[in-house]
């Protein structure tokens, strides 16, 4: 599977978000930093991810291929202990909710001057680099990894979101309550803990 | 190694009297209104890297000078006693880690007690935990509540049960108890039915037969006592949790107690299978109650599978994938709170990462099972 079709997969039409945004991005021209010079790089992905705050999100997943940017505190865990005795939790997970007053810091708009040109290191983050193939494979094969550690069967951790993998999305989807797309939104990566 | 965020930091504090404790809330959100300004302590932006907190209502209150800033942030509640320089996070937004300490009175002495009880008069809590449920988060999706044996606080508990839902209604309840006090029917009566939907009783029984619950509780009586407790909190359809403990002396009878709690025990709604914290007591009683937990895998699937394929839910806490079978990760949680979770570097490159258990920080390399290992990506190719 190339590429592309991958991505085609990742960001299917099927999904609620892409064709509610897909109209306006298309007429929308893209923010000028986001059209990298290799071609390689995807722009899509802000069809999907096109709130700053996802994308963000996004970044911080695919930097988990290196491991070395695990969170300290992930404070989004889906257990529990206390202070006294080995304290952990009821069997049902309770209901994913919006938690609006804990939400992440929104980063800088998407607004051409944002990406490149003022303070150099600090305009340099991840929110304005594009997205690449391997970013993208980064993030499928966490979540199926996510997956596969609480019992699902996505078929082996490729990092290509294969019908397997949406199958197994669409399971974890019903089974936690989160509309069945078969596809990696927000609210199913924060219920597989891959997004803090 | 990566460690968790401590809740205890220093910082200078200037004002307040006695103890205090306070909601931390951004200028932004306290501009807002939704909490008593004199019980906000607001969260001034860093200027030059040092944030302040300061209380503008009432009696004024600041701390600078924070030794450890990431510790306390918006949201949450903290709790200041006047002429130290210690600051406990009671309540940390967004954690699902969040308890109420309910008292160090326990009537029970177990070997592997993580928390080893005193008996001192610690009734002065009840005030404090009803004060800290009322600056809590509305939205909290659930709190625990544990000890020392927090039905020994009688009325206490009451009260707090009823604060919690004048102040949270929306917000479970996950209490740890040994339910050897609801024997008696009539303390039964009063607290399981304060919110039955929203308050979980968490009941540890160690073995089916009361020789040997007993001997790990080292209380005798204590199985009969929790037994009864069981039934009286099942009379009333309060929900019930059970929760073993896993160590040599819990792990022979393993399969006959998941026999025992499918034929006499079908109401619990939930079985928790824990993995040991080498903590307080078990750390002295190692020689009785260690055993690599790779050891005890068939006892452990036995019971896993004899209740699941019953329809009991059952949970394994506190236990690595990378030392249990791959038929056993679906029912392996990622139990251990995130403020005592630890990943050892040997942990670094696994593909897993902090998706599984982790071990407990206070678990050293004698604790630790021999086969832990990094996963790789191309074993869960496999």
């Amino acid at each position: 599977m190339t590429w592309r079709e991958q991505l085609a997969l990742l960001l299917g039409a099927a999904s609620p978000f892409a064709l509610a945004a897909s109209t306006d991005a298309d007429t929308r021209p893209l923010p000028p930093t986001l059209h990298g010079p290799d071609d390689r790089h995807v722009a899509r992905d802000l069809v999907f991810w096109s709130d700053p705050a996802h994308r963000s999100h996004l970044f911080q997943l695919a930097a988990h291929r290196s491991h070395s940017s695990h969170s300290s505190h992930s404070s989004h865990s889906s257990h529990y202990s206390g202070s006294g005795g080995t304290y952990t939790p009821p069997y049902v997970p309770p209901p994913p909710r919006p938690r609006p007053v804990s939400a992440p810091p929104t980063p800088p708009a998407y607004t051409p001057a944002a990406g490149n040109s003022g303070d150099g290191s600090a305009n340099s983050s991840p929110d304005a680099a594009p997205m690449s193939q391997a970013d993208i494979k980064a993030i499928v094969q966490r979540v199926q990894i996510a997956l596969i550690v609480q019992g699902y069967d996505p078929g082996p951790a490729d990092g290509a979101l294969g019908p397997q993998t949406q199958t197994a999305l669409r399971q974890f989807q019903a089974a936690h309550g989160i509309t069945t797309t078969g596809y990696m939104d927000k609210q199913t990566l924060e219920a597989l803990g891959v997004l803090k | 190694m990566r460690a968790a965020l401590p809740l205890h930091t220093h910082g200078r504090i200037a004002g307040g009297s006695g103890v205090e404790i306070l909601k931390v809330l951004s200028p932004e959100e306290a501009a807002g209104g939704c909490w008593p300004a004199e019980d906000v302590l607001v969260q001034e932006p860093a200027v030059g890297g040092a944030s302040m907190l300061r209380r503008a209502t009432g009696l004024p209150i600041t701390i600078d000078r924070l030794r450890d800033p990431a510790v306390i942030q918006p949201g949450d509640v903290v709790r200041l006693l006047e002429g130290t320089s210690l600051i406990s996070v009671l309540f940390r937004r967004g954690s699902t880690s969040n308890t109420l300490f309910a008292t160090e009175r326990c009537n029970s002495l177990c070997l592997m007690c993580s928390q080893p009880p005193r008996d001192e008069d610690d009734s002065w809590r009840v005030a404090e935990l009803i004060r800290l449920v009322t600056l809590i988060d509305k939205d909290e999706i659930q709190l625990g509540i544990t000890g020392g044996e927090p039905t020994l606080l009688e009325e206490g508990l009451e009260r707090i049960l009823e604060a919690c839902a004048e102040h949270l209604p929306e917000t479970t309840l996950h209490i740890l108890t040994n339910g050897r006090n609801f024997a008696d029917r009539t303390r039964v009566g009063r607290l399981a039915r304060i919110r039955p939907d929203h308050t979980v009783w968490a009941i540890p029984l160690y073995a089916d037969v009361p020789d040997l619950h007993d001997e790990v509780v080292a209380a005798p009586g204590a199985f009969e006592e929790t037994l009864q407790g069981f039934y009286e909190l099942g009379r009333v359809g309060a929900r019930t949790e059970l929760r073993v403990v896993l160590h040599k002396l819990t792990i022979p009878r393993l399969p006959q107690l998941a026999s025992f709690i499918y034929r006499r025990l079908p109401f619990v709604q939930h079985v928790a299978l824990m993995g040991l914290e080498p903590m307080g007591f078990a750390k002295g009683n190692r020689e009785t109650l260690w055993i690599d937990p790779v050891d005890y895998i068939p006892e452990l699937e036995s019971a896993v599978f004899h209740l699941s394929n019953r329809s009991i839910p059952v949970s394994i806490y506190s236990l690595p994938h990378c030392i249990l079978p791959r038929n056993l990760w679906p029912f392996a949680r990622q139990s251990i709170s995130a403020w005592k979770r630890l990943y050892p570097d040997a942990c670094e490159p696994c593909a897993v990462g902090d998706l599984c258990a982790g071990f407990f920080a206070s678990a050293g390399p004698a604790w630790r099972s021999r086969a832990v290992h990094p996963l790789t990506t191309e074993e869960l190719a496999a």
